[in-house]
């Protein structure tokens, strides 16, 4: 198969945060909201050099050179993100140039060079603020240059005294604010940290004179072990050759755009790095500081919601018997997660429960869920709690919850080495009667109380006795109690969710060529493994109907004749994160539908403990059919890829607008 | 019948298995399965001893059963261990230790119950298992410690034994040769075994059925997908060249093995491929019952074998044969046996299982001839305690064994059968036993058959046999003489005889 017939992940990737960028020029946003698409692109492309940028540049150092599934070299990757890279740089800044003009329509004005009363505030800010926790560092030979942390804006400021040329740099402390609000007549003025800084900086260098001052800031390869699960995939590769991980190594330069090139030259040679990594930025450098004005206007935020309650679920242990009767099925955050919370809850006062075991990769600070844990081990129940500790950025505050857990009395346990633990699974034992009943959930998204008002996910409740032993047996894997990997009713990652894909797929390709009838509709987040794309391509060359929502990174080219034109695309990028992976196949008639906590990935498929559960109650298929029309009705926050590249959905004429996201915020799907 | 929650724990030679299942009238459900593999075997069967590395890992998983025990709030459990332990010269220490530091309580699964669980839970698994048995099976049970046979034709057994020819044990043995050979060292063993086995057979008994299960018939299931009950041959001797000289590593890749399965696979394929010649049969069946989810049915009563006391009766006639008993003899003295214990249960307080083993008893109470009819009780002593009759422990065979020594030691004979071991009660047993015995011996002393019938008259200071007989029985009311001491020492009441003569 031709290497043209995949899209570079990280093109894909790059494509995936313009649509996010982009949702802050959809005018159905209120204007605070797009700010934060803004802050979010950032944010993400910050991780996206310090990780995937970092990958690339290891894989060169190492001289793997060696071209993916589309074809291209590391250093040619390299070359193709520097391209669209800066070409989103650029447009991210004239985004903001437009939005602060909405903002100065709503009296919110960004001041970069403050006079007058903002520059008193500014000046008094400085002093009060600033001025003690930043250290000049004015360079000479006791002064040597310093090492510019990552992330860290930094200022790079030209002095003259008594004819002599002097450079001085200050590097931002970690801990300090980022901007600060000036109340001036009626308007709220924004001042940038270092821009009351440049304009201070008579007030540091006393006895000098500033000649100019330029903002800079560096990002580097990230120094954490943990991230480099993100970028495993380009590491394994090169594992085997004389390799040490560059970290530290510079990523990317964002510098403003005057900065003389005698300073720059300087700087390339004091930090290492070349033209390739400079990224010119004609306005403000880091923009994830857009996350702390959100607030600033209520009223031009997304308006609240009420979330659905499920219907007929009793709030005490009856719930049992609700769950015994009829599987219970909802999605976030249309309908509120804290019946997750609850039942946990409710599980640790009842005395006929047994034991509580459940899966945490990211959960909040002061959950619920966690605190009924404690309560349930303190009662006598057994409490098994598989912790993953190698979420990215959440390590240390799941080590904080595993040492509090441990403290009430939980066996606490930290999975398997060399696989993340990605299935999000909770297990009741119960004992009723002289018998004993498991309760399951199973979700496609994470035990935590904030983000799931923010991510979209599905969440099965189930008192079936297959999904309870598999349940069962997956905790006794996670805790080092079982080497047993058959599974009845769950397909679990690493060992046989590829497998059942692939044989879903398969069986779909046979209706097809029977002339039965064949589709398949998935919903994920990614989509990058190559031997699964390749068997949608063998199922669409047979005739299976494909339709794929893809939000995130997507490697296969749709509707190309000749290798896909069965198959369409599309990401939905709205208010709330798209995150649940659902599946259907037709089943030649016998539908079947699927919920998963996996991506394709393989890392998802071949390093990460996850979970696939078949839905068999007929009311939720019907429920999750819905879904997924819906889904792929929406023309408003939609985009479809055509080969590989995205265009905005729009209503076709005589079509009614349709948002998914608003239509399930309004309509009960269960 | 057990209701409620159970758990089994199988301490295997390759592996460590636990089964906590629901029992509830007739419905079983296994709630929990789970497998941790450790190759105890490896130390027991290269060095006879389990390393104290390997007793500490050991722990450590059965800890974590332990745990799932208490999950489920379980105080009603087996923990019974296999050759793997059985054999080890450091077994008590083993056992200690686990209970020491998991709180883990371990038993010792004797052979004979091993072979015979598995061989009933075989019966009930396995379709059509009684037409093949009437044309002889060999059940084979392929575990990583022994391989245990059951060798049947009808109601009969031909051999049951475990033999130290499990797959694990044989790949220790072997680990020396080139893996590229070890196939060949593999072979020769086995066809050892089948040698051994089958010269224990009468020739003109054929056998033409074989019946594979144990811990390998996961592995087997997997490797050839079988779409019906059976696998073969053909199938079995191909897919063995070809892996036969694989490397573990090899198999394991390619085959996607487990490393503990990888060890066993080509010693399982020999031993299946051995038996299947002896029984000339084109493929084997095989048996889907899992050790450890047997052993719960077993332990709880679910797995039920209502032939067994026929099959043990007809077991124990055929060995009674082997060692040239006299037959008419040993049916007067078992229905002799039987009707004296029945008329005097008043007295003796015994219970069902006591009367199997003075049925046990009266069938082998003479093989002790066929070696010398000099010290016969003792010869008859050794000859039985060597048995390993199917479903019986190795208590019940030693009881059988001292009933019958006791009944026919004479004053003087040097005692073997260190009956100081045994408790109080049962020496007690013992007593009983023999004493009822060697009455029932004595009534046909002349084995002549003189005697047909009797009845049992218990008055208040006297017990009358009174005996209907063809002729004057002069051997037999000698030999009541001398036995009525030890009644009187038994049971505190003095018996005797009259003998009627009965015309026609």
């Amino acid at each position: 198969m031709s290497k043209a017939n995949f899209i570079n992940r990280e093109i894909s990737w790059l494509s995936f945060n313009e649509r996010v960028l982009t949702e802050a020029l959809d005018d159905r946003n209120p204007l605070m909201e797009k700010l934060k698409f803004v802050a979010i692109f950032s944010s993400n492309m910050d991780e996206f050099f310090m990780v995937r940028v970092a990958g690339l540049k290891d894989q060169v150092l190492a001289g793997y050179g060696k071209a993916d599934a589309s074809g291209l070299s590391p250093r040619e990757q390299l070359r193709e993100i520097n391209k669209i890279a800066h070409g989103q740089t650029v447009l991210q800044q004239d985004i903001f140039k437009k939005l602060k003009s909405s903002l100065r329509r709503h009296r919110i004005i960004f001041d970069p060079k403050p006079s007058g009363a903002a520059a008193d505030i500014a000046e008094n800010i400085f002093v009060d603020e600033i001025m003690s926790v930043i250290t000049p560092v004015t360079l000479d030979p006791a002064h040597p240059f310093p090492f510019i942390f990552n992330k860290r804006i930094s200022i790079i400021v030209q002095l003259e005294r008594d004819g002599r040329q002097w450079r001085s740099l200050i590097m931002l402390p970690e801990n300090i604010r980022r901007f600060f609000k000036a109340r001036i007549g009626g308007d709220t003025v924004i001042l940038m940290t270092e821009d009351i800084i440049k304009a201070n900086l008579a007030r540091l260098y006393k006895g000098f004179s500033v000649k100019g001052s330029w903002v800079f800031r560096v990002t580097r390869n990230a120094d954490l072990d943990v991230q480099e699960e993100e970028a495993a995939d380009l590491l394994r590769i090169i594992q085997d050759s004389i390799y040490r991980r560059n970290k530290g190594a510079v990523t990317r330069v964002e510098t403003e755009p005057d900065m003389p090139e005698n300073l720059l030259a300087f700087l390339k040679k004091m930090i290492a790095f070349n033209d390739n990594d400079i990224f010119t930025v004609d306005g403000t450098i880091d923009l994830t500081f857009l996350f702390g004005l959100t607030d600033l206007k209520p009223s031009l935020q997304f308006p609240p919601f009420k979330k659905f309650e499920l219907l007929g679920v009793p709030p005490d242990k009856t719930i049992f018997d609700r769950i015994r009767e009829k599987d219970l099925f909802f999605y976030r955050p249309y309908y509120s997660f804290s019946l997750v919370s609850r039942l946990i809850a409710i599980a640790a006062g009842d005395p006929n429960v047994l034991a509580v075991k459940m899966t945490l990769y990211r959960t909040n600070r002061d959950s619920s869920i966690l605190a009924s844990l404690v309560r349930a081990a303190k009662s006598g129940k057994q409490v098994s709690v598989v912790v993953e500790l190698k979420a990215r950025f959440d390590e240390e505050r799941n080590i904080g919850w595993a040492r509090n857990l441990e403290e009430a009395g939980c066996i606490v346990t930290y999975g398997i080495v060399g696989l993340k633990i990605h299935a999000k699974c909770l297990l009741i034992v119960r004992r009723e009667g002289d018998s004993i009943t498991r309760y399951t959930h199973v979700a496609t998204g994470n035990y935590n109380e904030i983000t799931a008002d923010v991510y979209t996910d599905a969440d099965l409740i189930t008192a079936d006795e297959r999904v309870g032993r598999d349940a069962a047996q997956l905790f006794n894997y996670l805790m080092g109690y079982t080497e047993e990997k058959v599974w009845r009713r769950l397909f679990v990652a690493p060992f046989n969710l590829r497998e059942q894909l692939v044989r879903l797929f398969d069986e779909e390709i046979a209706f097809a060529k029977g002339g039965r009838p064949s589709r398949v509709v998935m919903k994920m987040n990614s989509l990058i493994d190559e031997p699964l794309i390749r068997k949608m391509y063998e199922a669409s060359a047979s005739g299976v109907k494909i339709d794929l929502i893809v939000r995130g990174i997507c490697g296969l080219k749709a509707g190309v004749k000749g290798l896909s034109e069965n198959i369409s695309v599309r990401s939905i990028v709205g208010r709330f994160l798209e995150h649940p992976r659902i599946f259907y196949f037709s089943g030649g008639g016998s539908e079947r539908f699927f919920i998963s906590s996996a991506d394709m990935m393989p890392r998802n498929l071949n390093w990460r403990v996850e979970l696939m559960t078949e839905i068999t109650d007929g009311d939720i298929k019907e429920s999750l059919r819905l879904y997924l029309k819906i889904s792929l009705a929406d023309n408003t926050k939609a985009w479809i890829l055509k080969g590989d590249k995205y265009l905005k959905a729009k209503p076709a004429p005589g079509e009614e607008p349709l948002s998914s996201q608003e239509w399930f915020l309004k309509n009960r799907l269960v | 019948m057990r209701s409620g929650l159970f758990g089994i724990i199988n301490i295997g030679a390759s592996a460590f298995r636990m089964v906590i299942a629901e029992f509830r009238k007739n419905e079983v459900k296994e709630l929990e399965y789970l497998i941790k593999p450790l190759r105890l075997g490896v130390d027991t069967f290269s060095q006879g001893y389990i390393s104290l590395e390997h007793v500490k890992q050991a722990t450590e998983i059965l800890s974590n059963f332990r745990r799932k025990l208490d999950e489920y709030r379980i105080d009603d459990y087996r923990a019974l261990c296999t050759s793997g332990v059985r054999e080890a010269r450091n077994k008590d220490f083993f056992i200690d230790y686990v209970r020491i530091h998991s709180g883990v309580e371990l038993e010792v699964l004797e052979p004979s119950e091993e072979v015979y669980i598995k061989y009933v839970s075989a019966r009930s698994d396995v379709p059509r298992f009684d037409e093949m048995e009437k044309q002889g099976v060999v059940f084979a049970n392929i575990a990583s410690g022994n391989v245990t046979l059951s060798i049947t034709k009808g109601d009969r057994v031909l051999y049951s034994g475990t033999l130290p020819y499990g797959s694990l044990r044989l790949r220790q043995m072997f680990v020396h040769v080139p893996f590229l050979k070890r196939y060949k060292a593999f072979d020769q063993y086995v066809d050892n075994m089948v040698k051994t086995v089958t010269a224990t057979i009468d020739p003109g008994e054929k056998v033409s059925c074989l019946i594979g299960g144990g811990s390998s018939i996961n592995l087997m299931l997997r490797l050839f997908n079988p779409r019906g009950d059976s696998i073969s041959k053909r199938e079995l001797t191909e897919f063995y060249k070809k892996v036969r000289v694989y490397s573990r590593p090899e198999l394991i890749d390619e085959l996607k093995l487990r490393e503990d399965e990888a060890a066993v696979l080509v010693p399982t394929l020999s031993t299946y491929i051995h038996l299947l010649e002896f029984t000339k049969s084109d493929r084997f069946y095989f048996s889907r019952s899992d050790f450890p989810v047997t052993l719960a049915e077993f332990y709880s009563g679910r797995l039920k074998d209502p032939g067994f006391s026929r099959r043990v009766k007809t077991t124990l006639m055929g060995i009674a044969e082997k060692y040239r008993s006299n037959i008419p003899h040993v049916k007067k003295v078992v229905r002799f046996s039987l009707a004296l214990f029945t008329s005097l249960k008043d007295i003796h307080s015994l219970t069902k299982s006591d009367y199997r083993i003075l049925e046990a008893a009266a069938i082998l109470h003479e093989v002790g001839y066929f070696i010398d009819t000099k010290d016969v009780a003792q010869n008859s002593y050794f000859i039985i305690k060597s048995l390993a009759i199917p479903g019986w422990k190795r208590k019940t065979t030693q009881l059988v064994a001292l009933t019958v020594y006791q009944m026919g030691r004479l004053p003087g004979d040097k005692d073997v059968s260190q009956m100081d071991e045994l408790t109080v009660k049962e020496r007690l047993l013992i007593n009983k036993l023999s004493c009822i015995l060697k009455t029932a011996n004595a009534l046909d002393a002349g084995k002549n058959e003189l005697i047909t019938d009797f009845t049992v008259d218990i008055r208040e200071n006297m017990i009358i046999i009174d005996a209907r007989t063809s002729r004057e029985p002069f051997v037999e009311l000698a030999a009541f003489e001398n036995q009525k001491r030890m009644f009187v020492e038994t049971f505190g009441i003095p018996i005797d005889i009259r003998a009627r003569v009965t015309y026609e």
